[in-house]
């Protein structure tokens, strides 16, 4: 049986695969990131501890000694577990990187995704303003993609603390909502489809008898075409934030979105989000955000910020702009056809040929 | 020149989204040998979408919110039931407001006259498996939901099931079948949606669409 969702990768194939992440993981090692490597099962508990968005989704073992197993379904979690069981012989801040497969079966009709790739970073141990974390990780978002030779993309920016705001302001709980919510029955994604048009909520116009989702329906419209000067303006006008933190992240480049319609994990992110769309791609290309609080269910207090590539993804993105065979590397071989019988005779043909660079295929005549 | 590609509905939606570009300035090709082709070029008469080639892609109704999940459509005309039921990952844009119609539960007439009469482990026919599991689960009623492409209101008169649930426009099809209306579940009308990756690529598109 062939399970959707998993594919075979064919030598050239591969070739391609290993030439885009080592590119990436070069910009990343310049940067002083470091490899790290977390196992593919994990207590169940580590998965539902941090954040149960992904409990429905997740592939679960029931261990020979009773224990619940479970593959991963992002690398966020286990490094950060493995980060806070060994806080103290650690310096901080801490950056790594990471090359991996995740694993989680959605099982929607258009999308049975069940092994995704991933490269990223997690940068562990600074706030936000400290070190200019979030700057950094935002600028190697950019040099990544510009790095693969892609330049018609586009990076939509927002902050956590707006959604977190927008419902303390109505005095509601904050929902627990995945990125990954596929369902358009629930509040917020109605209120998400709203704001989406461009719609903000002129808060103070707003009578306090009405309900939620009719407050968001009451709203000014508001030109789509506006600057993110003009949108960020706005958005801390109406919910009272200062945003000066996100403008300044907004200037990294012409690139750069601001999306306040962008709904992040609330349950996760705790400041900065970030998507990375490709024209005339389906899906974002790469994800990150801050999420300061998820060490805390390990039991420490670290600030952290990170971001993964979907490499599948990336890979389909530099098909479509024919971008991909500049990552082939490809090498014929040269085909050394022994006139003796002696091993030895044939591994010094080889090693000859080594010297001067070529790959070696021993063939019969 | 940028491409967008939109998704119409071949069946009861397409005259009305035919009459919402045409009213936004762009002509779908709809002569006779325009209606046997899968993809259909537009000519465009408003000057704010003269630099977008436009392309309508012609699939059944289920499979719109498939092609714009996906990307090979940017945008999509569809009722919000097919949405809905899809849970596909899709920003709903704007209600178009025409093509309404009821997505009820359906019986033969005179034999329940509200969901509260419907025995236990009642059996479900419907293309809309989705809504007709949220809508019996908010209920705490055991159903078997069985998946039709068609023809649903077959299926009670058969035995196959004992209810149907469908979209119910005039009411016609369900009378001369027998069948009667016993609740209504929501109210549905054709749906502008977009991919969330194509809308921020073509917000300007959009503006246009709407502004109109």
């Amino acid at each position: 049986m062939v399970f959707r969702g998993l594919k075979t990768w064919l030598p050239s194939d591969v070739r391609k695969q290993l030439a885009i992440k080592n590119k990436l993981v070069a910009l990343y090692e310049k940067w002083s990131y470091e490899p790290i490597v977390v196992q593919s099962l994990v207590d169940l508990d580590v998965i539902n501890r941090a954040n149960k968005k992904f409990t429905d989704k997740t592939f679960t073992f029931l261990d020979k000694d009773g224990e619940t197993l479970a593959l991963r379904t992002e690398m966020t979690q286990p490094i950060a577990k493995a980060i806070a069981g060994r806080a103290q012989e650690l310096q901080f801040p801490v950056k790594l990187y990471y090359n991996a497969s995740v694993y989680r079966y959605k099982g929607t009709p258009t999308d049975e995704s069940r092994e995704i790739q991933q490269v990223g970073i997690e940068y562990v141990g600074a706030k936000a303003e400290e070190n200019f974390s979030d700057y950094e990780v935002l600028q190697l978002m950019i040099d990544s993609i510009e790095e693969l030779g892609v330049s018609d993309y586009q990076i939509c920016i927002t902050d956590a603390k707006i959604w977190h705001s927008l419902f303390t302001k109505f005095n509601k709980p904050v929902p627990v909502i995945s990125s990954e919510a596929s369902s358009n029955h629930d509040l917020i994604t109605k209120a998400y489809n709203l704001l989406l048009k461009g719609e903000f909520v002129a808060f103070e116009k707003l009578a306090a008898e009405e309900s939620f989702l009719n407050c968001l329906y009451s709203r000014e419209q508001i030109s789509l075409s506006i600057s993110n000067e003009e949108k960020l303006k706005r958005v801390e006008t109406d919910l009272e934030l200062d945003l000066s933190h996100l403008k300044g992240l907004a200037q990294l480049s012409s690139k750069i979105v601001f999306a306040p319609y962008q709904c992040p994990d609330l349950k996760l992110y705790t400041g900065l989000h970030f998507k990375l769309l490709i024209k005339g791609q389906g899906n974002d290309i790469a994800m990150g955000g801050r999420y300061d609080n998820l060490y805390s269910s390990f039991g420490i207090d670290l600030p952290a910020i990170g971001f993964a590539f979907y490499v599948q993804r990336l890979i389909s993105a530099l098909s479509n702009l024919d971008l991909l065979d500049n990552f082939s590397t490809d090498k014929l071989p040269k085909k050394l056809s022994p006139a003796t019988k002696e091993w030895r005779d044939v591994y010094k043909a080889a090693q000859l040929e080594f010297e001067k660079g070529a790959n070696v295929l021993i063939c019969n005549k | 020149m940028q491409q967008v590609k939109i998704a119409l509905s071949k069946g009861a939606l397409l005259e009305g989204a035919i009459e919402f570009f045409s009213k936004a300035g762009i002509e779908i090709e709809n002569g006779e040998d325009a209606k046997r082709k899968l993809i259909r070029r537009s000519t465009i008469h408003n000057e704010a979408f003269k630099d977008y080639d436009i392309q309508f892609l012609m699939v059944r109704g289920h499979d719109v919110p498939v092609y714009v999940e996906h990307g090979a459509a940017d945008f999509g005309i569809v009722g919000l039931d097919v949405i809905l039921d899809s849970r596909a990952k899709v920003h709903q844009l704007q209600d178009l407001k025409y093509g309404a119609c009821d997505l009820c539960v359906c019986s033969v007439q005179g034999k329940y006259k509200s969901v509260s009469e419907l025995p236990s482990y009642t059996r479900v026919a419907t293309t809309f498996p989705n809504l007709a599991k949220d809508f019996f689960h908010q209920r705490a009623l055991e159903v078997e939901i069985i998946n039709l492409y068609g023809s649903v209101e077959l299926a009670p008169l058969t035995d196959l099931t004992d209810v149907i649930i469908d979209l119910v426009a005039t009411g016609k099809t369900l009378k001369e079948n027998g069948l009667e209306p016993i609740h209504k579940i929501m109210h549905c009308t054709a749906h502008l949606i977009a991919n969330p990756t194509a809308f921020e690529f073509h917000k300007g598109f959009f503006a246009g669409l709407v502004e109109e």
